[in-house]
């Protein structure tokens, strides 16, 4: 994993890994409940984190059609399996080949959020909080941005302090 | 514009046809007729007519006439704005406005407004919107109209009616009035006061405004008319083009966050299916981006359609239209005519309706298009007859995507627009885009080197290949790769040639870039002719300024200084007010010391501080102009200079500079409190970032002349295993020599013995090369063993990038050794290129001055040792270049010179020993070359009288073999054996190889007799006594 630019500080690195620990949580339930929204996507269900869910993932994924909600979920399950520059990758492709799809979009982008973040790329992450606060303004995904923000504002300061005491 | 055009056919024939029966009618028969005309919905036979009576009437003087002649001129200008043609209509308007009576001056001038605005003429229209909305009233012949009172006539005043009834029929008469103007007759009555203006009046008087201060780019006056607009219109995509408007307006305004709150507003709409409004946004979307409104902007670029997905869309609301006029369906295909551009199929056209055909029978089968039908399928036309945009869009997305740090969006967008258009400028532009963000920040720089090779392997023509090649520079310069970066010239330099400007432009840039990276790798000579190349083959580009300064600079490095003064001097005539231009005058005064124009170069240094206190090359004037002083012994002012440098420093170096020339000054003072002083300063500020090797070195050494020694070397040992792994930490250089000497002067035995066992132990702890190598030549130093060490240096180093000075001065010391000089040329390069200020450089130009006194190179020999003598002056280990320069006079034939040479280096007591025996050897040899023997011998005779002790008898032996000459040439063969004969007696030199010559010229029995004696105790008085007149 890159680290935040400037910094190997061991207690940087700890906290990136304790807000991306949130993201993986919210990168499922996005996927849960993208499932449950998405037509081939069968009952709703509690999702089990475990990697041996993850094939069961992929057989869900498989029975999708809908190409957006495909690389959504598809993003998900990278993440899932621990590529997250891969999942930001397809995130990319999501959101520059379907920029004006209402029913992903907005997750998309704050999911691409929250892998940058993971990457340790704050001013990316920063970023991309801010534009699907401008963007999806009143959506749920606006209100997490704006959560987001904060932590990412307060991982900076952090940051920025332990650099400036050394 | 088509109804206008038929209409126009209708009224040009109408014309011809009835002109003179026009003529013969009466003013009240024009009238009629242009009634019944009007009437009859025949517009245009009706304007023959009126224009007729206008003409007529102009000349009445008659009331009730005047008043019916604006009416007629009222109804033309609005006919001609039915017919749109603005030109005619506002001619009219006009000549309404500007005459009496002037009954409905709001129509009129809202009409004029629409049509002034039509016929471009804005400046007019904001004058006619200004007088609508002063809301005029009616002028001139106009008489008060009585408020009657009804309810108080009485029944006979009332005619029989109720006032209810006859209330009933005035408001009957009003409402007839308002219908439609067009089909009226005329009457010569006076109007009321016209009612005032309607929202959707309103609408457009305000629209009609705020377009006009938009073209005429008065943006702030266009804001308020825009919001009134946006405020008050039904329709939405009016609305949505009057946001779009507003925000351009703003934008402009550099209002953006009141631009953003718009922009909001309109993304929720759907104004992006309004054509204009589609085609406005990448305008403003890109004048966002262009001032790094870069959420403004991505939330405009989002709106903007693919083409075809705003045709369909048009094509669905036509077809609604189509189907509630009673038109059939048509399905709009979008094809390439002959011509190669797109067109429009709407299955028919208005104009074979309308006008080719002529066909009544057509135009009965099917109703008329509706107005709005016409427009939309003139904007569809108009849209697809423009290039192609979404790639444009989406290439512009992927740059706002990269700047508003979204790089793996901007990738894709970059990587997309790059596939839709392989083999197009903006595909391949893309192309280089999405490498260059891979670049910076992504860091993926094999993928980067994969795809960029690739490209490269196929594309050899255009912009293209260029920029593929200037996005690898940027990735390998990012990596410090600046060897990668030289291995494109060659890709560069076979690019297919174009005189196209952009691509000439990043041609010029990537020459440039090879020549910077010739300037980071050291390689001033090569770096030369390539700011060269830029100046020459791209006259005026955008790196000409640049290019100057580093041409310059390159002669700096290369100590051409005349050269390198001329050109910064040129450069600061020529860009007065240039980047470069404080350094350019700093490094004018490196030139004129490189010159020894000590005193010129102190005025530039002054200059500069005088000039630019804020530049960061004021700390360097200031250290420069403190060396100045203190070298002339101004101390003062020289510690006030070296104290501002180090005060005003903005890096590391800059203060490391002024510290310990600082330092080095207060050491010849002997001021150790200031020393520890102003070197804890320096570490207390900069830290790790400062030289602490060079910070320890100076404790340490202060610790020493205080009596410290224990804690100096263990300060030393602690600084050398810290720093010692990095090569460019020279103050590790001088702990080691520090070191050296301390152990050998200072250290008992033991405790040299524990340092070298603890140095020992460190050396096979470590696994960095550069601090082994350092360890090893400390060592060998301190055991007496560093030719040993040099020797095994050769052979084992290969590449010398890692060597630290010592080590390289003691492959130098072991070369020289060996006699083998052919490395003398790459040793003094990389001093000169890499440590420049380095003390070990004398081994190098030791070995460079003898290579090429060995070539027989004695002028190019004599400018190496004076610039050794200019750095080490008298120190012990710079005697070599005396002796150098007094042979390579001998060499030349100048015995004075010579002569003067080795005797100014005899009264040297630095130089005492060895150097001694082998200059007055050289004096010997002066005078032998000059053909006086006699003088010679006397010289060789005082090195084996006084010098045999040095060098191992080595100068010894060979004063008693040049003296045998010398003897012999002076016919003086009994005194030369017995010079053989004291070679052989004299147990300095008698074992020496020379010794055989001697034993060879004495003969063998004469030989063995001689050594019998030896064994036999037997001490000799052999001297040979010769008049010569030797001086010291």
């Amino acid at each position: 994993m890159r680290l935040l630019s400037g910094t190997n500080d061991p207690v940087s690195i700890c906290n990136i890994r304790r807000v991306a620990a949130g993201l993986i949580f919210f990168a499922l339930t996005v996927i849960s409940s993208a499932a449950e929204e998405g037509a081939a996507a069968g009952p709703a269900e509690p999702v089990d984190l475990k990697p041996n869910r993850i094939q069961a993932l992929e057989q869900r994924l498989a029975t999708i059609t809908d190409p957006v909600a495909k690389l959504f979920f598809t993003a998900g399950l990278e993440h899932t399996k621990g590529d997250s520059e891969r999942a930001i990758e397809t995130l990319a492709q999501l959101i520059v080949e379907h920029p004006n799809d209402e029913k992903w979009i907005a997750k998309s982008e704050l999911l691409s959020a929250e892998l940058y973040l993971e990457l340790g790329m704050l001013k990316s992450a920063a970023a991309t909080a801010r534009q699907v606060l401008s963007l999806h303004a009143g959506t749920d995904a606006a209100k997490q941005a704006a959560e987001l923000r904060v932590k990412i504002e307060k991982l900076r300061k952090e940051t920025e302090s332990k650099e400036s005491s050394e | 514009m088509i109804r206008c055009t038929l209409l126009l056919l209708i009224f040009l024939a109408g014309t011809a046809l009835a002109q003179s029966e026009i003529e013969e009618m009466s003013a009240s028969g024009l009238l009629t007729e242009a009634s019944r005309k009007l009437a009859a919905e025949q517009y245009g036979q009706a304007i023959p007519y009126l224009t007729e009576y206008v003409e007529r009437m102009t000349e009445a003087d008659d009331a009730r006439v005047y008043a019916l002649t604006q009416k007629v001129r009222l109804k033309l200008g609005k006919l001609m704005a039915w017919l749109e043609d603005p030109s005619a209509a506002v001619g009219w308007l006009e000549q309404y406005t500007q005459n009496l009576p002037c009954d409905q001056p709001r129509e009129a001038y809202k009409l004029l407004a629409a049509n002034l605005y039509s016929s471009g003429q804005y400046e007019q229209c904001v004058s006619a919107v200004t007088n609508a909305l002063a809301r005029p009233l009616p002028r001139g012949l106009k008489t008060s109209k009585k408020t009657i009172a009804y309810e108080k006539m009485s029944n006979k005043e009332l005619g029989g009616h109720s006032y209810r009834k006859i209330k009933r029929i005035e408001e009957a008469a009003a409402e007839e009035k308002e219908k439609d103007d067009l089909s009226k007759g005329f009457s010569d009555d006076v109007p009321d006061p016209e009612p005032d203006y309607t929202v959707d009046e309103l609408v457009l008087l305000n629209m009609a405004l705020a377009e006009s201060y938009s073209e005429l780019e008065q943006w702030s006056l266009s804001i308020e008319p825009y919001r009134f607009v946006i405020e008050n219109v039904v329709d939405e995509d009016r609305k949505g083009y009057a946001i779009m408007q507003l925000v351009n307006a703003l934008v402009a305004q550099e209002q953006f966050e009141e631009a953003r709150t718009f922009i909001v507003q309109l993304y929720r709409t759907d104004a992006r299916y309004n054509i204009r409004v589609n085609m406005a946004l990448i305008k403003t979307a890109s004048a966002l981006f262009n001032v790094d409104q870069y959420d403004s902007a991505l939330m405009l670029y989002r709106m903007v359609l693919p083409r075809e997905d705003l045709v369909n869309h048009q094509a669905a609301r036509m077809n609604e239209i189509r189907r509630a006029a009673g038109l059939p369906v048509v399905k709009v295909t979008i094809v390439v005519n002959e011509a190669g551009r797109l067109e429009t199929l709407f299955g028919y056209t208005h104009g074979d309706v309308d006008i080719d055909s002529g066909s009544q029978d057509f135009g009965q089968e099917l109703p008329p298009k509706p107005k709005e039908l016409i427009e939309l399928e003139e904007m569809v036309e108009r849209l697809v007859s423009l290039p192609p945009y979404e790639n444009e869009v989406l290439y512009q997305t992927g740059l706002l995507y990269a700047k508003a740090d979204r790089p793996w969006e901007a990738v894709r967008a970059f990587d997309l627009t790059a596939s839709r258009d392989p083999g197009g400028t903006m595909g391949q532009r893309a192309f280089a885009e999405s490498l260059l963000v891979l670049v910076d920040p992504l860091q993926k720089y094999e993928r980067v080197e994969t795809r960029g090779r690739e490209f490269l392997e196929t594309h050899i023509e255009g912009l293209g290949p260029r920029m593929v090649t200037h996005a690898l520079t940027i990735s390998y310069q990012k990596q410090e790769l600046w060897k990668e970066v030289k291995q494109l010239l060659p890709v560069i330099e076979g690019f297919v040639f174009s005189d196209e400007p952009a691509v000439l432009q990043y041609e010029c840039e990537l020459y440039y870039m090879q020549a910077i990276a010739d300037m980071v790798l050291l390689n001033y000579k090569e770096a030369k002719p390539g700011f060269e190349r830029i100046l020459t083959d791209y006259p005026d580009s955008h790196q000409q300024e640049n290019a100057s300064y580093w041409h310059a600079m390159a002669q700096v490095f290369l100590k051409n200084h005349q050269e390198a003064l001329d050109e910064l001097d040129a450069y600061a005539q020529t860009y007065p007010d240039g980047s470069w231009l404080p350094s350019a005058a700093f490094h004018c005064g490196i030139c004129l010391f490189g010159l020894e124009k000590l005193e010129d170069a102190q005025v530039r240094f002054t200059h500069v501080i005088d000039t630019w206190p804020g530049e960061p090359i004021y700390s360097d004037a200031c250290s420069l102009r403190a060396d100045l002083l203190a070298a002339k012994g101004l101390l003062t002012d020289a510690q006030r200079d070296y104290e501002e440098a180090i005060a005003t420093a903005r890096i590391p170096r800059q203060a490391t500079y002024a510290v310990f020339q600082l330092a080095a000054m207060f050491d010849l003072e002997g001021r150790y409190d200031e020393i520890i002083a102003v070197v804890n300063a320096y570490l207390d500020t900069y830290g790790e970032t400062g030289d602490v090797a060079k910070a320890a070195y100076w404790i340490g050494k202060t610790k020493l002349a205080q009596g410290l020694t224990g804690e100096a070397v263990e300060a030393y040992r602690v600084t050398i295993l810290k720093y010692g792994g990095n090569v460019l930490q020279d103050g590790v250089d001088l702990i080691i020599s520090e070191l050296v000497s301390v152990s050998k002067r200072v250290l008992e035995d033991d405790e040299r013995e524990a340092l070298k066992e603890s140095l020992r132990a460190s050396l096979r702890k470590t696994d960095n090369m550069t601090l082994q190598l350092r360890l090893r030549v400390l060592l060998a130093s301190m055991e007496g063993a560093r030719l040993e060490l040099g020797k095994q240096l050769i052979t084992e180093l290969d590449d010398l990038e890692q060597a630290p000075p010592p080590v390289l001065a003691v492959i130098c010391d072991a070369s020289f050794k060996l006699e083998d000089y052919s490395r003398g040329e790459e040793m003094l390069t990389l001093f000169e290129t890499r440590y420049e200020e380095s003390t070990f450089m004398l081994s190098a130009l030791k070995l460079r001055g003898f290579q090429l006194f060995d070539e027989e190179l004695y002028d190019e020999s004599l400018k190496v040792v004076a610039k050794a003598q200019a750095l080490y002056g008298t120190d012990p280990e710079a005697a070599w270049a005396q002796i150098l320069k007094g042979r390579a006079e001998l060499k030349q034939g100048r015995f004075d010179a010579a002569r003067e040479t080795f005797q100014a280096l005899i009264t040297v007591r630095s130089w005492r020993g060895e150097p001694y025996a082998e200059a007055t050897f050289g004096l010997g040899e002066v005078e032998e070359a000059a053909g006086d023997p006699r003088k010679a011998f006397g010289w060789y005779q005082r090195v084996y009288f006084l010098y045999k002790g040095y060098a191992n008898g080595y100068w010894a032996a060979e004063g008693y073999l040049a003296s045998a000459r010398c003897l012999q040439k002076l016919g003086l063969e009994n005194d030369m054996r017995n010079t053989f004969r004291a070679m052989l007696f004299d147990k300095y030199v008698n074992t020496l190889p020379q010794a055989e010559e001697a034993r060879t010229a004495l003969g063998p029995e004469e030989v063995l007799e001689i050594s019998q004696m030896i064994v036999g105790g037997i001490q000799t008085n052999l001297t040979v006594r010769l008049d010569a007149e030797v001086t010291e």
